[in-house]
Formats: C-alpha cells, sequence, structure tokens
C-alpha cells in the first residue's frame, strides 16, 4: 500500500456528516458571538472611563470637601454611585457561557434571550434612567459650587451641560436603533430555534 | 463555500480527534467559526485554503481548551491494528489509517489530514503559517511515519 492509495482511500471513505446543526443555527450562533463580542469591547472601553472618572471624582471631593456643603458631597457620592450601578447594568446583560453546538438550543437559548432582553431594556430604559439621574446629580453639583457666582455663571453651566447630553444622546440614536433591531432579531431567531427544536 | 468542503472538514475534525462525538462538537465549531469570520474574508486566498486556516485555528484551540486529542488510549477498536492490510475492505483500511493519524503528533495529524485532503503544500504552507520548504520537509517526515505505522513489518520496530 503506497500513500496515494492511502489518499484516494481517504477521500473516498463513507462519511455521514452531522446534520443536527443545519447552518441558520451555525449563523445564528455566529451573530450571538458577534454581538456578545461587541458588548463585551464595549463594556471593556465604558468600564475603563468610568474608573478615571470615579477618580477623578475621588479627587474632587477630596480637595474641596471640607469649603462645600452636604450637597456637594452627596451630588459627588450620587453620580460615583450611579456610575457603579450603570457598569453593573451593562454587565449583567453579558453571558459568559459560551454555546456547545452540539447540544440543543434549548440548554442555552433562554439564558442568551433573557440576557437580550436585558440589553434591550438597558438601550430602552436603564440608559435614560441613568442620564437622567446623572443630570439631575449635576444640577445639585452645580448649584453647590457655582453658589455665589455671577448669574451668567449659574446658568451657562447647566445649560451647556444638558446640551451636551442631549447631544450625545441624539448622536448615538441611530446606533442605539441599529442595536435594538439586532437584538430584536437575535431574540426572534432564539425564540423560533428552540421552538422549532422542541 | 462551507458546503463544499464539508466532507473535508469532518474528516479532519476526526483525525484529529478519533472520537466521534467529540469530532462532532469540534466540527460544529468550526462551522460556527466559519460563520463568525466570514465577513473576514477578504479573497486574497483560496477559498479553500481560508476554510482549512480557520478548521485547523479551531481545532488547535478546541483542542487547547479541552485536551481531548491528548488522551494516552485509544479506544479498543482501533489501538490493537490487524496484523496484515492487505485484501481487507475500504472500512478496516480507513480504521487502520486513523489509528495510525492518531499515533502521530498533534500538528502532524492536522498536517497530515490536509495532505490527504490533497491541499499543495503551499496551501498548507499558508495555512500553518510555515514556509512551503519547511512544510514539505515535514510533510515527507509525516508520510514517512505514518506508512512506517501502517506497514504492519515496519510496525514492530516502532511499537
Amino acid at each position: 500500500m503506497n500513500f496515494d492509495e492511502l489518499q484516494k482511500s481517504w477521500k473516498a471513505q463513507p462519511l455521514t456528516v452531522p446534520e443536527q446543526s443545519p447552518e441558520a443555527k451555525a449563523q445564528l450562533l455566529a451573530r450571538w458571538r458577534r454581538q456578545q463580542r461587541k458588548v463585551v469591547l464595549s463594556n471593556i472601553g465604558v468600564t475603563a472611563a468610568f474608573v478615571v472618572t470615579m477618580g477623578v471624582l475621588a479627587w474632587v471631593f477630596l480637595s474641596w470637601h471640607t469649603s462645600h456643603g452636604w450637597l456637594f458631597s452627596g451630588s459627588l457620592l450620587c453620580m460615583a454611585l450611579l456610575l457603579l450601578v450603570y457598569l453593573w447594568v451593562i454587565w449583567r446583560g453579558v453571558v459568559f457561557h459560551r454555546p456547545v453546538f452540539s447540544l440543543p438550543a434549548s440548554a442555552y437559548a433562554s439564558r442568551y434571550v433573557a440576557a437580550l432582553r436585558w440589553r434591550r431594556k438597558t438601550i430602552t430604559t436603564f440608559v435614560w434612567v441613568y442620564m437622567l439621574l446623572l443630570w439631575l446629580s449635576l444640577m445639585l453639583y452645580f448649584t453647590s459650587v457655582l453658589e455665589g457666582t455671577s448669574m451668567l455663571m449659574r446658568i451657562s453651566a447647566p445649560v451647556i451641560t444638558t446640551a451636551y447630553m442631549v447631544i450625545v444622546k441624539f448622536a448615538i440614536r441611530k446606533k442605539q436603533r441599529r442595536q435594538l433591531n439586532e437584538t430584536d432579531s437575535l431574540i426572534q431567531d432564539f425564540s423560533a430555534l428552540t421552538a422549532t427544536e422542541e | 463555500m462551507v458546503a463544499e468542503n464539508r466532507a473535508g472538514i469532518y474528516r479532519i475534525c476526526l483525525a484529529y480527534l478519533h472520537d466521534r462525538s467529540w469530532a462532532d462538537d469540534l466540527y460544529q465549531e468550526i462551522l460556527l467559526q466559519l460563520w463568525s469570520s466570514l465577513d473576514r474574508f477578504r479573497g486574497e486566498a483560496k477559498r479553500s485554503t481560508w476554510v482549512y486556516r480557520v478548521a485547523v485555528n479551531t481545532a488547535i484551540t478546541y483542542n487547547a481548551l479541552h485536551r481531548r486529542s491528548s488522551h494516552q488510549e485509544l479506544p479498543d477498536a482501533i489501538q490493537h491494528l490487524p496484523d496484515d492490510a492487505t485484501g481487507k475492505g475500504q472500512e478496516q483500511q480507513m480504521q487502520q489509517l486513523y489509528a495510525a493519524i492518531a499515533q502521530l503528533a498533534e500538528q502532524d495529524r492536522l498536517i497530515i489530514s490536509l495532505v490527504l485532503e490533497d491541499l499543495s503544500y503551499k496551501e498548507i504552507a499558508d495555512i500553518t503559517g510555515s514556509s512551503v520548504t519547511n512544510t514539505g520537509v515535514r510533510i515527507n517526515r509525516i508520510k514517512a511515519r505514518l506508512m512506517k505505522l501502517m506497514n504492519p513489518e515496519n510496525r514492530e520496530d516502532e511499537l
């Protein structure tokens, strides 16, 4: 027996390629992984930015808390808590469990759908609540630090901050809509896959 | 692109992990990786080369995570190779071939599978990220070892 004969036999061997995972399932899990990867990367970025922000908040508090009242400390504390809660919210939407392809979708789909629903809620509700509370905390902070300054200062700082937050919210609107569409589509497809396999 | 190479991918999985259920799992993982990275295929390599590259990389990662090809004992059915390979059915010959491949080093199993799939040295070099010369030398060495394992007379020396 030589190698060429072996090669011929190799390619001619009768083989039953597994069929239990159709391409639709592979595509769905691939889409899930892609979205998951994006979410994790984005969360890492947000976490890094928030850690720096909390450092700045701590520095502001330690440098000036003696010269300001409870409103100053309270607003900074609120901001720090908001950042922490927001980090918990975004990381709660991540599933670290990798899908085992050969298992039926029912073994993992419910977990994924729950995470996707949480991500959806984050975009539609939590982000708004977070921004509103952050805005309120910032207004309290301004009230405290701008006490005794000129009227122009007391008005312009909150107005500029509010305008900035509105612009940011407006700028990410398209991205959020895209994320929502993708999330909805994944929820729908995972539900359909589970129903089909049952 | 994936459909064209399904059988080849599955044969590589079987050669790499021996056990059919693990091979099935790896095969599905490779399909998933292919679908995940389809948008990264820029047409710089041949489609089949790209597919096999993803398959090989996934197999290595999968094995690193699960250590499924590092078991010491082969299943009984293929551990005791038949003494005489002549005049045997194709199935038996394949069993013998898989048993021989199982005795190769992990990387060598993947390379010889690619050779058996009739990929050129250049394609295999592209897939494994080595030079064509090194790949050629390595393939010849693996082929010689495989033929030795497949040949009952020579196998006695090996064992």
